[in-house]
Parts: structure tokens; C-alpha cells; sequence
């Protein structure tokens, strides 16, 4: 059977390889297809054509892991870049091209080692053995230096937590025309309080007051909302028009102000 | 059986003779097949590795710990950071130095101290991109998700459209893992570091035939200034130094005469090269004619040290390294042809134009020197001044010690000889940063020359006449790490802006300490509603912002004899400005208040070449910024404290 004279670390590169096809093709497999799939670009064409270009026991296996993970790197980038200009590269594209070469190295990696003398041609996949103190100290060592990450992470979003502010926008909507009789603004307001606020948000025109809304947004939160108004560009020339002019006003008092100005205005 | 270059005395052998039985010794050490010896279960033999692990890992907790002070704690807790760096890198240059530990336990180390190094990095900014360069090619992966291409103009980083391997590897890792960009970078980035030092250590293993000088070699690579930060940034250079490392171990390998002799070795090292030359070409220009640089080297040393004495190379100049010098320039001379050349050209060209000009009006005495260690505009504590200034003394004594040993053994290995051409350079790097311009050619160029000085300082260290009594032993090695130990500090010191080595408060034009949460807010707004690829003037810091996470496109550089970055300068909006803002079409201003608090940090405001640049004495002018306020047809279409966006896309309607 073709199967079982298949040597052992190919068959778990091709192995791992289909399993990425098939776990993209079934969604929602999580993490768990996030790991495989970053194997298929990082590792398992560099291995499969480093197999292909040498046999085994020909270079140490330090070397080869380099070559596993340059050429790797190699394909993806050589492999996009030549791709692209046939294909946009989209999530099949990569899955293709990645899954093509694997498999093919690794074919042609099974068929040179058939050409060796009977019985040296099977690498056995077999880790060494290590130290279980060793062990356990390097997994101490990971969980420690995740602890510096979580440090690290808690910190820097402290800090920015520590910048208290809120952002206000007005723009014309997109599709408002020069000519539109009462073309639509959009007014938004983004809290990056660090807490819940009341806001109040006031459209004027000159001292017109044209709109306002009392506005309550939680941490992180944004409003957005529409507005018609006269027109805010081209003919006719509102000769005078005023600015609309929408103020932001927090505990009572302005807080931020953006305005949009008619072209015409002079 | 002794480990590989135990230190053993070697006064007593010719360095020929010695050199060729370590390199036997190696080759049948480290030739194992994989099965094993006889198909029994190999034993990993790790050492203190997993114990220096946890140091290291420690040492992460402390820097971790300077940091979070750094931001919002007691001042002289932010040494933490400092005391960190050096529980991670003296136990492991002090284990690597001895003459105890096996070859498994020093590649082991090796590796830790690159994992752990290149996580320094990560804990400086461990929740998004926040370098100049990062965003740049953030931008360049997002356009090439996007796009599904690779090729697409950016506004931030001009290179990146030009060579694209790290932003089509980066798209290819987020797109199919299901990964954000700035999770698929720094896996990407930090894979390539661990298997650069992996690289780098075999690569020296092979040349100086011990894996104590390999170990030795690591550990005094990074000692160069870029490699804490710089070459740990989401950045084409970090890839291309693993691809070229990868690549110049596979032309030792083909260079080799007993490699050669395997022809299945020599295919398949043919076919490495052949993969990787064009991958290395297409990521990064700098490294790639590095790489040329060196192995052209390689040949002609080969050949002027030929004359058919011990190294036979038959007059067969294509044997060496002279196949993989073709490889190489041929794809770089059609990439740089085809596609490459203009965005070489222009990057490349003002870096190297301006290092000469400025080192020759030096010499002539048009100009004056840079004040060192003044380039931030923050004077650097006395303890930083001399550590960088101690650090280049061991440096420089290796160099010259190692280049007289070579001469007096009649050094005749064409590499060898090559790596000390290169180790040689180091100085004339030193002479360079005595200007503001060529500091740069200066600082790139230390990832290259550095691998020319590790060589130098391991072949000194395992072939120093060690003694066989075990204290002074000791001592010497607690002697060499203590040395090594400041010249790692010091190189970070010299290489990284005092401002930007740890995280703090928002300064003025201070690359990573100037993005804030207010710069991110408003690069999320303009992602979110307005059209992308608005043109835009904005100061650096907000331009890379909104020039990468904002999607739009900042402008800098000249419009009809005017300078752009004019238009936030000028104390009134008159028809200068409006001329840039129509010529170039600038539909947004982007205006941060807090530029007029201080002077930038890093000399200029929005570009290098901007009127005032380096030599201002005020911050500018709080009337330049509320001009706007007042401009007719100007919309000031978003605020959020200090920062407020400008729409001037009505002037574009209007004559200039």
C-alpha cells in the first residue's frame, strides 16, 4: 500500500496541511484553525521543499529547521507576489498556493527518498527526551514572562484610560449635493471619558439655535445623528450665511465646537 | 567526550591544525542524521538553559515592572527597566562564555536570549504598532488585505510598494490564521528573530569550528545598537536580516569544499539559494546589497588568497561564493529594473546623500560636528553617557586585537578574512554619527558590521589561552560578560532616543512617546467617515497616524519652490498657502494644539527638510494653528481636545 511506505514526518506535514483546508472550510473552528493555518504558512512548505531539496541525515537538523522556516517564508512571499498579478490575493487564493506547494514538495520529497537504498530513507518522528525539571522550569519561565505581557498590556491601557476626552464631528453626509434645497450633516459625538457623561450637543446658525439633543453615552461610546439644514455649498450664494456651528457642551459648559462653513460665504 | 571549543589550550598547535580538527570534531558532532545514532531516543541535554529561561523570563517581569513606573509610577522605579535588561542578558552571556555547557545548551541559550530580547520589545508597545516605520508597513499590509495586491502606493513609508515580501507574508498570516495585522507582524517578526540567531549561530559554528564561539558571536551581536528595537520593529529590514543570515548559511555550505563533494547537498543548497536570493531581493534593499557586498567580497578574497597554497579552489571562482553573489545581484539588478528602482532611489539616495554631504562640509569645515548625545534634544544622564561611551571601547580593542592576531597567523580563509574586512567598517560607522545626517547610514548599517565584530570578538575569546584552573577561569569569563554587558547597554543607549527607550507621557515630535489616545481617536474618526485616501498636511506624529490606521494620505515635500509643512507654520493664511493647498490638493488639515508646548523632540515638526528644522528655539506659534479658525470656506469638521481636522477641500473649488 502507497500509504504505508509514506515517511512519517511527510505524512503529518501533508496530514496537517489538508486539516487546515478542511477546518477553513468549516467555520467557526476557532483558535484552534488560526494555529493550523499560521503552521501552513510558517512552517509546513518550508519543511516539505527543505525534505525535497535534502535527504535525510544530509544536513543537521538545526539547519534545516532554518531552511524549514526561511523557505517557508520564502514561498509565501515569492508565491503572493507572483500570484497577485493573476489573482487578488484573498483567504482561498493563500490556501491554494500554500496547499499546492506542501503537498507537491512533499510528493517529490517521498519520491527521492524511494530512490535511497532500502531502509535509510525513513526519518523516525521521534522527539528527545527532556529533563521533566526542565520541563516544568521552562513552562514556569512562560508563565512568568505572560506575566510581564499581562503587566505590560494592563498598563498601557491604564494610561490611556488616563486621557479623559471627547471628540465631536460634523460633515456633510456623503451624497449631499450643491444643489440639494436642504443637503444633511452628520453630527457624532465619541466619550473616551473613562465613565458614562450627559452631554448636551447644539446646532446653531448664528444665533439660531437650529437643533439639540441631550446625549447620555456610557465609556467608550459614540452617537452619531443627521441634520437637514439650508444649503451648506454652491449656488445660490447665501451671501451672509453664517456657519452652522455645533457645540458640544458637558456639565453645562462648552466643551468642544466644530463648524461647517458655506462655500459662498466669503 | 569534551563539548565542541571547550576552551582548551591551544599554544601548543599551529592555528591551522587546530582550526581543522575542531571543524572535523563539528562536522561529526553536528552532522547527526536525524533518527538519531542508532534509532534510540536522544536525550536533549539543556543544561542550565531552562534555569537561565526563568532568569530571563524574570528579568521580562522587571522591565515590565520600569515600564508601568516609567508611565505612572515612582521615578526610581523606571531603573527597573535597566535592571531587567541585565538579568536577561549577563546570566546567559556569562553561561554562553564559559566553557562548560554542551552544544544543545548553547544553542538553547542562544535562542532564549533572542526570544527574550525580542519581547523587550513587544512589552514596549504590547498592544498595537506604535513606531514610525511600524505603521508604515501596517499600512502596507492593510492595503494589500485590501487590495489583494501588494504593489500599492504609501504615503508613509514610500519603500514598501517597492518591496513588498514582509507586507505579502504579513497579509498572507492575518488572512488565512484569522490574525489582526499587529498580531501576524509581531509572530512573523519574532519567528525571523529566533531564526536569524539560530542562523547566525550556526553560521559562525561553521566558520571559527566551535559552538562556544558561536554562543560568544550571539551574544556580542547584540551588543548593536539596533537590535533591542529596531530590528525587532514590524519592518522589511527585520525579515531580510533572517533571510539574508539563512542564505549566507547556505553559501558557506555550498562553499565548502567537503559539502561540495555530496552531490545530494549540493542540489538542494542550490535550490535554497535559488528560493531565497530573489525573496531576500524582493523584501529589503539595504540588506540585499549587503548581502551582495559581502559575498562579492567573499570571492575576491577568495581569490586574492587563493595562489593554490593550502585552500585549493582550482582557480573554480563559481565553487565559492560566487554563484550565490550572481543569484543575488542578477534578481536584484531585474527587481531594481522592473519595479524597485525609483523607490531605492529615493530613499536610499537622500540617506546616502545626505551622510556624504554632511561628512564632507565636516572635513572642509563648512559645518560643525553634532553635539553628541544631543540629538533628542535631551541631555542624556552622565551613567547613560558613559556606558555608550564605554561601550565602544571593548568594541574597538576587539577589532584591532583581532585584525593583528589574523595577521600575525597569516590569516589565508577567505571568509574569515571577509569578516574581518567587515568587522573593520565599525569605526568608520563611529565617524559617521558626527553629523545629524549620516547618523542614519550609521545606524543601519551596525546590523552588518556587527556580524564582521562577533566574529572577531568569539575567535579572540574561545582562542585566548584559558587557563585550566577553575577561578581565574571564572573569573575571566565573569571579566568578558561584565564587559559585554555594558557594551550591550551602552550599544542600546547609543542606538535608541533616550525619550523612546521606555513608555511615558506625551512629548512633542517624539515618534513613539508622541502617540496618544487622542492621535488614535482621531485616526479611528477619519477611518470610519471620511473617503480614504483624502490627502492630508498633519505633523509627523498624526500624519503616520492617520496615514495608517486613518487611511488617508499626509503629504510632505515642496509645491512650486514652497514648502508644504509652510502652511502649519505661518502665522497668517495668506496666498502661499492657499497655492500649496490647491497644488497639492489637500483636502484636510489636521491641527494638534500640544506642538505648541515644546520643541519636537526629534528636531522638526513634520518633515526633516522643513524651513527651521533642527534649529528652532521656540515651539511654534499658537496664532499659526487658530488661523484656520478664521479662513473662509474652511471647515473645522472634527475636535477632540487637541486635536481638530480642517476640511479645505472647498479651496480645491476656488482659484488659488
Amino acid at each position: 500500500m502507497l500509504a504505508a511506505r509514506w515517511s512519517r514526518d511527510l505524512t503529518v506535514v501533508v496530514a496537517l496541511a489538508l486539516l487546515g483546508l478542511a477546518l477553513a472550510l468549516i467555520p467557526g473552528s476557532g483558535w484552534f484553525e488560526g494555529v493550523i493555518l499560521a503552521l501552513l504558512l510558517l512552517v509546513l512548505p518550508g519543511y516539505a521543499l527543505a525534505a525535497a531539496l535534502f535527504q535525510p541525515g544530509s544536513i543537521p537538523p538545526a539547519e534545516r529547521s532554518v531552511y524549514a522556516i526561511a523557505l517557508s517564508v520564502a514561498i509565501a512571499g515569492l508565491g503572493g507576489v507572483a500570484t497577485q498579478i493573476l489573482f487578488d490575493l484573498d483567504r482561498g487564493v493563500w490556501l491554494a498556493l500554500l496547499l499546492t506547494v506542501t503537498v507537491a514538495a512533499s510528493w517529490i520529497a517521498q519520491w527521492r527518498r524511494e530512490l535511497l537504498p532500502f531502509g535509510s530513507a525513513s526519518p523516525r518522528l521521534q522527539l528527545p527526551s527532556v529533563n521533566p525539571l526542565a520541563i516544568v522550569a521552562a513552562l514556569v519561565a512562560v508563565g512568568v514572562a505572560a506575566g510581564a505581557f499581562s503587566i505590560a498590556v494592563s498598563s498601557t491601557r491604564d494610561s490611556r484610560g488616563d486621557a479623559h476626552f471627547a471628540e465631536l464631528w460634523v460633515l456633510p453626509q456623503p451624497g449631499a449635493t450643491a444643489n440639494a434645497t436642504e443637503p444633511a450633516v452628520s453630527i457624532g459625538v465619541g466619550n473616551h471619558e473613562g465613565r458614562s457623561v450627559s452631554f448636551l450637543v447644539r446646532a446653531a446658525r448664528g444665533a439660531k439655535v437650529v437643533a439639540r439633543w441631550n446625549v447620555h453615552l456610557a465609556r467608550g461610546e459614540h452617537w452619531q445623528t443627521s441634520l437637514r439644514t439650508p444649503p451648506l455649498s454652491g449656488a445660490p450664494p447665501l451671501s451672509g450665511t453664517p456657519p452652522l456651528r455645533v457645540t458640544l457642551l458637558r456639565e453645562g459648559r462648552p466643551y468642544r465646537e466644530a463648524f461647517l462653513r458655506s462655500e459662498a460665504e466669503p | 567526550m569534551r563539548g565542541i571549543g571547550a576552551g582548551e589550550p591551544i599554544n601548543a598547535r599551529s592555528v591551522a591544525d587546530r582550526r581543522a580538527a575542531q571543524q572535523e570534531r563539528l562536522r561529526r558532532r553536528a552532522d547527526i542524521p536525524e533518527q538519531g545514532r542508532s534509532g534510540a531516543r536522544r536525550r536533549l541535554r539543556l543544561g542550565a538553559a531552562p534555569l537561565l529561561a526563568l532568569t530571563a523570563a524574570l528579568g521580562l517581569l522587571l522591565v515590565a515592572a520600569g515600564n508601568n513606573a516609567a508611565l505612572d509610577g515612582p521615578a526610581g522605579l523606571r531603573a527597573l527597566f535597566w535592571i531587567g535588561l541585565v538579568l536577561i542578558y549577563a546570566p546567559i552571556a556569562l553561561r554562553l562564555v564559559s566553557s562548560s555547557p554542551g552544544r544543545e545548551e548553547r544553542i538553547a541559550l542562544a535562542l532564549t536570549l533572542a526570544a527574550s530580547l525580542f519581547l523587550v520589545k513587544v512589552l514596549r508597545s504590547p498592544t498595537g504598532f506604535t513606531r514610525f516605520d511600524e505603521l508604515g508597513w501596517w499600512r502596507a499590509t492593510h492595503d494589500a488585505v485590501r487590495s489583494g495586491g501588494a504593489f500599492s502606493q504609501n504615503p508613509i513609508v514610500i519603500s514598501t510598494s517597492g518591496f513588498p515580501g514582509l507586507s505579502t507574508v504579513t497579509a498572507g498570516l492575518s488572512e488565512l490564521s484569522g490574525l489582526s495585522i499587529f498580531q501576524a507582524g509581531l509572530i512573523l517578526i519574532g519567528i525571523a528573530r529566533v531564526t536569524l540567531t539560530l542562523a547566525l549561530f550556526l553560521f559562525l559554528e561553521r566558520t571559527i569550528g566551535s559552538a562556544r564561539a558561536a554562543g560568544i558571536g550571539v551574544v556580542v551581536y547584540a551588543c548593536n545598537p539596533s537590535f533591542l528595537y529596531f530590528d525587532a520593529q514590524f519592518g522589511y529590514e527585520s525579515l531580510a536580516l533572517m533571510l539574508a543570515i539563512a542564505l549566507l548559511l547556505a553559501t558557506l555550505r555550498w562553499s565548502d569544499r567537503s559539502e561540495r563533494r555530496q552531490p545530494e547537498t549540493l542540489a538542494g543548497t542550490v535550490g535554497v539559494l535559488i528560493v531565497l536570493a530573489p525573496m531576500l531581493v524582493i523584501t529589503h534593499h539595504m540588506t540585499t546589497l549587503a548581502a551582495l557586498a559581502f559575498c562579492g567580497l567573499w570571492t575576491l578574497a577568495m581569490l586574492a588568497l587563493n595562489g593554490g597554497r593550502r585552500l585549493d579552489y582550482s582557480g573554480q571562482w563559481l565553487a565559492g561564493p560566487g554563484v550565490p553573489a550572481v543569484l543575488i545581484g542578477v534578481a536584484a539588478l531585474l527587481w531594481f529594473a522592473l519595479v524597485a528602482g525609483g523607490v531605492t532611489i529615493e530613499e536610499l539616495g537622500g540617506v546616502f546623500s545626505g551622510a556624504f554631504h554632511s561628512v564632507a562640509d565636516l572635513i572642509t569645515g563648512s559645518s560643525g560636528s553634532k553635539q553628541l548625545f544631543s540629538g533628542s534634544g535631551q541631555g542624556e544622564p552622565l551613567v547613560a553617557r558613559t556606558l555608550a561611551l564605554a561601550s565602544i571601547v571593548p568594541l574597538l580593542t576587539v577589532i584591532a586585537l583581532g585584525v593583528l592576531k589574523m595577521w600575525q597567523d597569516r590569516e589565508d580563509d577567505p571568509l574569515r578574512a571577509t569578516l574581518a574586512g567587515v568587522a573593520v567598517l565599525y569605526p568608520v560607522t563611529l565617524g559617521l554619527r558626527l553629523t545629524q545626517a549620516s547618523s542614519e547610514a550609521s545606524q543601519r548599517a551596525s546590523e552588518f558590521v556587527f556580524i564582521g565584530v562577533a566574529f572577531l570578538a568569539a575567535t579572540l575569546i574561545v582562542e585566548w589561552d584559558w587557563t585550566r584552573r577553575h577561578l581565574r577561569r571564572l573569573a575571566g569569563s565573569l571579566a568578558i560578560t561584565a564587559v559585554a554587558t555594558v557594551t550591550f547597554l551602552g550599544g542600546f543607549i547609543v542606538g535608541e532616543l533616550q525619550a523612546t527607550r521606555q513608555p511615558g507621557p506625551y512629548m512633542v515630535g517624539a515618534e513613539d512617546r508622541s502617540i496618544t489616545s487622542e492621535g488614535v481617536a482621531a485616526a479611528r474618526f477619519t477611518s470610519a467617515q471620511l473617503a480614504p485616501g483624502s490627502r492630508i498636511l498633519a505633523d509627523r506624529t498624526n500624519a503616520t497616524l492617520l496615514g495608517s490606521y486613518g487611511e488617508l494620505d499626509p503629504v510632505f515635500g515642496r509645491y512650486g519652490g514652497i514648502s508644504v509643512p509652510r502652511v502649519l507654520f505661518s502665522e497668517r493664511f495668506d496666498r502661499a498657502d492657499r497655492r500649496v493647498i490647491h497644488g497639492q490638493s489637500l483636502a484636510y488639515v489636521v491641527v494638534d494644539r500640544r506642538l505648541t508646548r515644546e520643541l519636537p523632540l526629534i528636531g522638526y515638526y513634520v518633515e526633516s527638510d522643513e524651513e527651521g528644522a533642527f534649529e528652532r528655539r521656540q515651539p511654534i506659534a499658537i496664532a499659526s494653528l487658530r488661523k484656520f479658525e478664521a479662513v473662509p470656506g474652511v471647515s473645522k469638521v472634527y475636535s477632540n481636545g487637541p486635536i481638530s481636522i480642517y476640511d479645505t477641500s472647498a479651496l480645491l473649488r476656488r482659484p488659488p
